[in-house]
Order: C-alpha cells, then sequence, then structure tokens
C-alpha cells in the first residue's frame, strides 16, 4: 500500500510539473512582449491568447462532433475537456447542465505561478482572453461566458464562473447538434470517447500556446517580434531549469531522459514532434531547439 | 408602484404571453427584444455622453438610473467604478422582486440585457461578465464585472473612449447627465419588442394594446 502511494505521489509531480510548464512558457514571453512594446505587445498577447483559446474550442467542438456528441455546456466539461488534470487544482462544481455552468475555483495553479512570477497582471489577461475565446468558439459563438471573480484579479479569493447556453438563441441546425430533444433519431454513443491525458494533453496546450504567442508576435513587430519571443523563451528555460533541478533534488531524481520524458511537455528532440507540422510557421521549430531546448538542457545538466 | 414597476411589469407580462403562446420561438422573441431594448438604451446613452462632453467608457454608464436596470430602489455595492473596470454587487432589486414568481423569465432579460447595453454604450469589444443573479437559486446578490481594455481597441477607438489618450480633450466641459425615466424605458423596450416579434415570426398581436404608452401608464394597465 505505501509503494503504491509513494509511485501516485511521483505521477502527481509530473503532472504538476508538466501542467506549470507552459504556463512558465507564456509568462516569459509575454512579460517580454509588454515590456518591450508596452500597449501593443499587450494587444499582441490577447490576441495571441484569443487564438489559442479558440483553436481549443474548435477543435473540441470537432473532435465531440466527429464522436457524435452533444456540443452542450455538459459535454464542454465532461468530453470536451482538453486540458489534463493535475493534484492542486480545486474547484467546486455548483451546477453543471447541458444550459449552465456555474462554478468556483478555489486553488488555481496557473495563478500560483502567475503570483510566483510577479505576473499577476499578465494572468488577468489570460483570465479575461481565453475562456469568452475558447467556450464561445466550442459553442457556435452562442454561449455567454462569465468570469466575475478571478484569483489574478486583487481582492478576489476565487474564480466565479457563470456560463449559460440557452437553446432559443441557437438556429434550428445548431439545436439539432447541441440538444437531443432536437434531434430525433439520436443516439447516444455507446463506447467513450478517448481523449487527451496527462502529456499528450499538456504537449498540445504547450505548443499551441507557444505557436500563437509567436504568431502573433510575428504579425505584430516582424523580426523584431521573433526576436522577443526568442528572448523570452532563454527566460522561460531558465526558469523551467530551476523548477527541474528543485523537483528533482526534492524526490532525489537525477535529471536523466526518463525524467524529461515524464516533466516535460514537449519532446526534447524537435524532429520528434508531430505538432511541428501544423505548427510549424514563423520558424517556431528552430526557436524552440536554439532558444528553449539549448538553453534549458545546459541549464539542467543534460548530458543526453 | 413604485419607480421601475412599470417596466418591470410591462417586461413580465410581455415575456409570459410570448412563452405561454409560442413556445421556444416566443423564448427567442424575448430574449431578441431584450437584446434590442439594451442596444437603444445603450445607444441613447451613448449620445448623451458625447454630447454632454464626457467619453464613452465605463465610468458613467450606469449613473442616473441606467445600465444597472434596477434603477432606483435598487441597493449596490460599488467596488470599483473606473474607466476601465466596473466591479458592483446588487444586493436588492425592485425587478427581481416583481420576477420572483417567474424567476427564468427574470434571468432571460439579466441574461440579455447587460452585454447588449454596455456594448452599444460604450465598444463591442467591452467584455460583460454577470455571474451572480439575485433570481438565481442560491445566490444572495448580483454581480456584475465589465472590463474595457485600451489594448483591444484600435488607436482610433482608444482616443474616442478615453481621455489619456486624447490630448486634445478637455475634461471641463461637461454638462449633466440626464436621468432615465420609466417613460423612456418602456417606450424603447415596447419598440424592440415590436421589432423582436416581427424579427422571429412570432405574433404580436397582443402588443397593440401598448400602443398608448402614456395612456396605459396612467390606467395602470402595466400593474400585475
Amino acid at each position: 500500500m505505501k509503494g503504491f502511494f509513494m509511485i501516485k505521489r511521483l505521477e502527481d509531480i509530473k503532472l504538476e510539473c508538466l501542467q506549470d510548464s507552459w504556463v512558465i512558457l507564456y509568462t516569459f514571453i509575454a512579460k517580454e512582449l509588454v515590456a518591450r512594446y508596452g500597449i501593443e505587445g499587450e494587444a499582441a498577447l490577447r490576441e495571441a491568447v484569443r487564438r489559442y483559446g479558440k483553436d481549443r474550442g474548435l477543435t473540441n467542438r470537432k473532435r465531440l462532433m466527429d464522436n457524435q456528441i452533444k456540443i452542450n455546456l455538459l459535454t464542454l466539461f465532461q468530453e470536451g475537456r482538453d486540458r489534463p488534470g493535475e493534484p492542486r487544482f480545486t474547484s467546486k462544481v455548483i451546477r453543471n447542465t447541458r444550459e449552465e455552468r456555474i462554478s468556483d475555483t478555489l486553488i488555481c495553479s496557473f495563478a500560483d505561478v502567475w503570483k510566483k512570477y510577479d505576473a499577476k497582471a499578465l494572468g488577468r489577461i489570460y483570465c479575461e482572453e481565453f475562456h469568452i475565446a475558447c467556450y464561445e468558439a466550442f459553442s457556435f459563438g452562442k454561449a455567454k461566458i462569465n468570469l466575475t471573480r478571478t484569483l489574478t484579479q486583487d481582492g478576489d479569493d476565487r474564480c466565479c464562473f457563470y456560463h449559460t447556453f440557452r437553446p432559443e438563441n441557437l438556429t434550428e441546425e445548431e439545436r439539432k447538434l447541441c440538444f437531443e430533444e432536437y434531434d430525433p433519431g439520436y443516439r447516444k454513443p455507446e463506447t467513450a470517447m478517448p481523449k487527451p491525458q496527462g502529456k499528450e494533453g499538456f504537449n498540445m496546450l504547450w505548443i499551441k500556446m507557444y505557436y500563437y504567442l509567436l504568431e502573433c508576435a510575428d504579425e505584430a513587430f516582424r523580426e523584431d517580434g521573433i526576436a522577443a519571443v526568442a528572448f523570452g523563451l532563454t527566460q522561460a528555460a531558465a526558469a523551467q531549469g530551476r523548477e527541474f533541478r528543485e523537483r528533482a533534488q526534492a524526490t532525489e531524481q537525477l535529471i536523466d531522459n526518463n525524467f524529461l520524458e515524464g516533466h516535460l511537455p514537449i519532446h526534447i528532440r524537435p524532429d520528434e514532434e508531430p505538432l511541428w507540422e501544423t505548427y510549424g510557421k514563423h520558424r517556431a521549430k528552430e526557436l524552440i531547439q536554439n532558444c528553449f531546448l539549448k538553453p534549458l538542457l545546459k541549464e539542467v545538466g543534460y548530458a543526453g | 408602484m413604485q419607480d421601475n414597476g412599470q417596466f418591470a411589469a410591462l417586461y413580465l407580462a410581455f415575456a409570459r404571453t410570448l412563452t405561454e403562446t409560442n413556445g421556444i420561438k416566443g423564448k427567442a422573441a424575448i430574449r431578441e427584444a431584450v437584446r434590442g431594448y439594451g442596444k437603444r438604451l445603450g445607444q441613447l446613452k451613448r449620445e448623451q455622453m458625447l454630447q454632454s462632453g464626457y467619453k464613452p467608457n465605463l465610468r458613467f454608464i450606469m449613473d442616473k438610473n441606467w445600465g444597472v436596470p434596477c434603477g432606483r430602489g435598487a441597493v449596490r455595492e460599488w467596488l470599483c467604478r473606473e474607466e476601465e473596470e466596473l466591479f458592483v454587487n446588487i444586493l436588492s432589486c425592485p425587478m427581481a422582486a416583481v420576477w420572483e414568481t417567474e424567476p427564468l423569465l427574470g434571468q432571460m432579460y439579466c441574461e440579455e440585457f447587460y452585454p447588449a447595453y454596455v456594448k452599444a454604450a460604450v465598444s463591442e469589444k467591452a467584455q460583460i461578465n454577470l455571474g451572480k443573479t439575485l433570481l438565481n437559486e442560491g445566490d444572495e446578490f448580483c454581480r456584475l464585472s465589465v472590463y474595457l481594455r485600451p489594448a483591444n481597441l484600435c488607436e482610433k477607438e482608444r482616443r474616442e473612449l478615453f481621455p489619456k489618450f486624447d490630448a486634445a480633450f478637455c475634461n471641463d466641459d461637461k454638462k449633466p447627465l440626464p436621468e432615465l425615466t420609466e417613460e423612456v424605458r418602456c417606450r424603447l423596450f415596447l419598440e424592440a419588442a415590436r421589432a423582436a416579434c416581427e424579427a422571429t415570426g412570432t405574433d404580436a398581436a397582443f402588443l397593440h394594446g401598448y400602443d398608448n404608452y402614456e395612456g396605459e401608464q396612467k390606467s395602470g394597465r402595466y400593474c400585475l
């Protein structure tokens, strides 16, 4: 029994690292964009988060529709959930029906990473833009997304979510896709649909977040914007390296292939990363190799 | 009946009739009517702010009975009322008191009104969050959080909405903003209701009875 709990804790630590990694990535690129370009940097950052959210929303909607699952607020947070779970995140679901989702998030590891790196304001930006973009994209633009309090807002002790999705706001065709009672003859699928878990899920979040930050920086500021992202990547690598060293030391592990495989969302050999095919423009892969992986591996003393 | 009572009764009569006679099409018409009303009210507020020498940002859109639908008689806890952010808890609402026997109809109103009003009064790029409502089981107050981020606006929009982006703006030339009256509220809602029924193909014959708003008000027609 004792052995089981120890192994579970090591697996949980992996999930925590995988989750924190993309938030660290976001934080340091965001810091550089805003420091370098002020309000225009913030504009590019907000646009990047919106594109990232929209991508995830549309991807999830397609995934559900391809598996004959209806599109509504219940399925959004069940089959449609693409961010893997991790042990620290704590929320209280007050109501979750097809038409309503009311929940409070009491502990958010994103917010904790932003506080740690003195980036609460940048985290706020993410909170303000992501949920609207993602859930609206998922719901044909018709869900109302409300986030009235956030852990990244001074004075708030929780995030308060209240989303609604009303059949009467949909077209006839949309109602059929979203609510069973408007689709006579509909049969629920008998087998559960696979969804992203663990590293696979965090891998997707990491690459998509990075890609859209790079894309928006390139569009807004051209070569200088790419240089800003490159600098942000090196800063993220340094922070990531420190995190890994602390974690490895705490659990008496070596930072070797196994460790990196389990704790880093992206492949240390970029050629093995399939998502670059879709998210490889703007020299994405080259920058990751030179500005993130190389300095990270050096920071943690990885010899290969 | 206290101020806002007429409007609350008008809305409830309209919403009840449509849901009883038109099912989901009726519900769609109700929501469309509230959005149309919010948009008309927001556009009017915007014109008045501009004519009075104000920049149409979040700071004044809820003053003088505007915006927060409960108007006079509501008990509010203002947490932040700035150009870019507006946070308010509504602790007691005279409209909710009228609608509490039909909470779902009342909630329809709140869900649709705020986004329509704020976006028309200020900008399509404002973000409106209604997180709790008195009519929702378990909530003890309504909570509204609204954001208007300059970074989400183009340069021209920033200049139009915020004094700090407009070097030529004079802060001293301001006239007092007018209060929103029950009459204007009801008139605008009836306009929007007719338009919504037409747009959704919903039978609106019963609205003919409200053609003469002033007459109806005197007779107490909207009273429940």
